[in-house]
């Protein structure tokens, strides 16, 4: 059987897309070490966000650079009021998130009503691309997550603040004894992963229809792409996001959407056990 | 100067290890601290450096009271940490674990000045610490801490794991660091060779108590005497 390039281009850029959101999730989870609920919802806020300064006039690409700043700021106040308060006590931070999820999504529902939205993508149309029309916005998109990608592997690997935090996820308590501020270096990452995911719910706004619900989808492939990334940093979080996004795309194009669908189930009791398993070996 | 006055510490609230513990470290000086397993010689460590719970007591850094700072802060002001276990960084090179300890310190040693008291780390600067063996991880442990240039180094069980001619080896380096560089040392160990060459002092703890002070001497000339506490 042929296979039709555009579906390829399409479950690169379902891939490249979930790298966008799971790359902020990385951070977090991986520095952090917490499972946090709420990572759709800040991805909904970045959606949101690009919805108002559009509709406040400024244009679409004010936008999308205000929604990581305005989300990471949320996040600087989620850690700051709920994470940090609830350090190794994971259930009751599941919980939280939770909460500070619904928070999220009911002051959305309050503020702009519980109907979807359309943002128009700033630059509208198609070009042909392997002999057939595609998206131009969702090809930003796919440059927009390799341009995260670089920035991410430039930040954790040729800077010192990338060293602080490799050092602090490889084992907080020596990052402490070698004299880092871990607390504000986890600070500093939520944020930064916050702001990840508001620029990934921006930038996916004009592809998707922007509503309430929209951060839910997004949140278990999400962490699914992080959970079976090999090692850590971005390399490993981008083959993940192959894996779960690519693979989930081009099994509901070959099969069924619902066969995708029980792929990522299936992935999810296979993340239960890893988070169990890891849990588990923190308390040997 | 690093003064330890009445220190009650611990992990849980009400259950301290440690019952009330005095102890004073000059620059240039190395105070061993020997006891049985569970005795409380790595929570005194963790407790001066802020990773345990203190109840009571004050740490002085030079007459100033460092007690309720938190572990970054300690550690910036010049006091070292080597805790038990290898102690480094697993997914980062050499030299990177080496650049990390010192990050943050005001007059951090660069990795070369360290090359030069550990030369085998000069020459794996650019494996994953984790691949090291145990010896070698054991210096790559202490290097990092020393990247800070920290006046005080405190060392927990340096070492447990490895084997004798790099005990020797170790303990070489340690004495060369204490007389060049003036390093004021708490030693916590169970090696009795190794604190004997090092020690000017040896506290003896049982039950989160200090129960004997012996000069350093005793440790080589009347074995028999820490023998007795460590029920060897």
């Amino acid at each position: 059987m042929p296979v039709d390039p555009v579906l390829l281009l399409d479950a690169l850029a379902q891939a490249l897309t979930l790298f966008l959101v799971a790359s902020g999730l990385a951070v977090t989870f991986g520095l952090v070490g917490v499972i946090n609920l709420a990572h759709g919802e800040l991805l909904l806020a970045g959606a949101y966000t690009a919805l108002a300064v559009e509709r406040a006039g400024l244009g679409y690409w004010a936008g999308l650079a205000l929604a990581p700043l305005v989300v990471g700021l949320l996040g600087f106040l989620l850690d700051l009021l709920v994470i940090r308060r609830l350090r190794e006590r994971p259930l009751d931070t599941l919980l939280a998130t939770w909460a500070a999820a619904l928070v999220v999504r009911q002051t959305v529902v309050a503020l702009f009503g519980p109907a979807s939205h359309t943002i128009q993508p700033p630059i509208p149309g198609s070009v042909v691309l392997l002999g057939a029309p595609y998206p131009v916005h969702r090809l930003l998109v796919m440059g927009l997550a390799l341009l995260v990608a670089a920035l991410l592997a430039w930040l954790l690997f040729a800077t010192r603040l990338g060293l602080m935090i490799r050092g602090a996820i490889a084992d907080r308590t020596l990052a402490a004894v070698s004299g880092l501020a871990v607390r504000r270096l986890e600070a500093l990452a939520f944020a930064f992963g916050a702001g990840l995911a508001g620029l990934a719910g921006a930038a996916t706004a004009p592809l998707l229809s922007v509503d309430p619900q929209m951060g839910l989808g997004f949140l278990l492939p999400a962490f699914l792409a992080v959970l079976v990334a090999p090692g850590g940093g971005p390399a490993g979080t981008a083959i993940g996001a192959a894996l779960v996004g690519g693979g989930e795309s081009l099994v509901a194009a070959f099969a069924s959407p619902v066969l995708a669908q029980l792929a990522v189930l299936a992935g999810a009791v296979v993340l239960l056990r890893r988070v169990a398993g890891r849990r588990a070996g923190r308390e040997r | 100067m690093l003064e330890v006055r009445g220190l009650v510490a611990g992990y849980r609230p009400g259950a301290p290890v440690l019952a009330g513990v005095d102890l004073e470290l000059a620059s240039g000086r190395v105070l061993a601290v020997m006891g049985r397993n569970g005795a409380g010689k790595s929570t005194l460590l963790k407790a001066i450096t802020g990773l345990a719970r203190r109840e009571a007591g004050t740490v002085r850094l030079d007459g100033r009271g460092i007690e309720n700072r938190p572990t970054e802060w300690i550690v910036r002001a010049g006091i070292g940490l080597v805790p038990q276990g290898r102690g480094v960084f697993p997914g980062l090179t050499v030299e990177e674990n080496l650049r990390l300890g010192g990050l943050g310190h005001r007059r951090p040693l660069p990795p070369a000045a360290l090359y030069t008291r550990f030369p085998v780390l000069a020459e794996r600067r650019d494996r994953d610490a984790a691949s090291l063996s145990g010896g070698e991880q054991r210096q790559l442990a202490i290097a990092r801490a020393l990247a800070g240039n920290p006046r005080f180094l405190l060392l927990d069980e340096p070492s447990e794991g490895i084997q004798p001619s790099l005990v020797e080896e170790l303990g070489a380096t340690l004495a060369a660091l204490v007389a060049a560089d003036g390093l004021g040392v708490l030693l916590v160990e169970q090696n009795l060779d190794l604190a004997a060459r090092l020690a000017d002092e040896c506290l003896v703890l049982e039950d989160g108590r200090v129960v004997d002070r012996l000069p350093g001497p005793v440790l080589a000339d009347e074995p028999a005497r820490i023998e007795r506490h460590l029920g060897l």
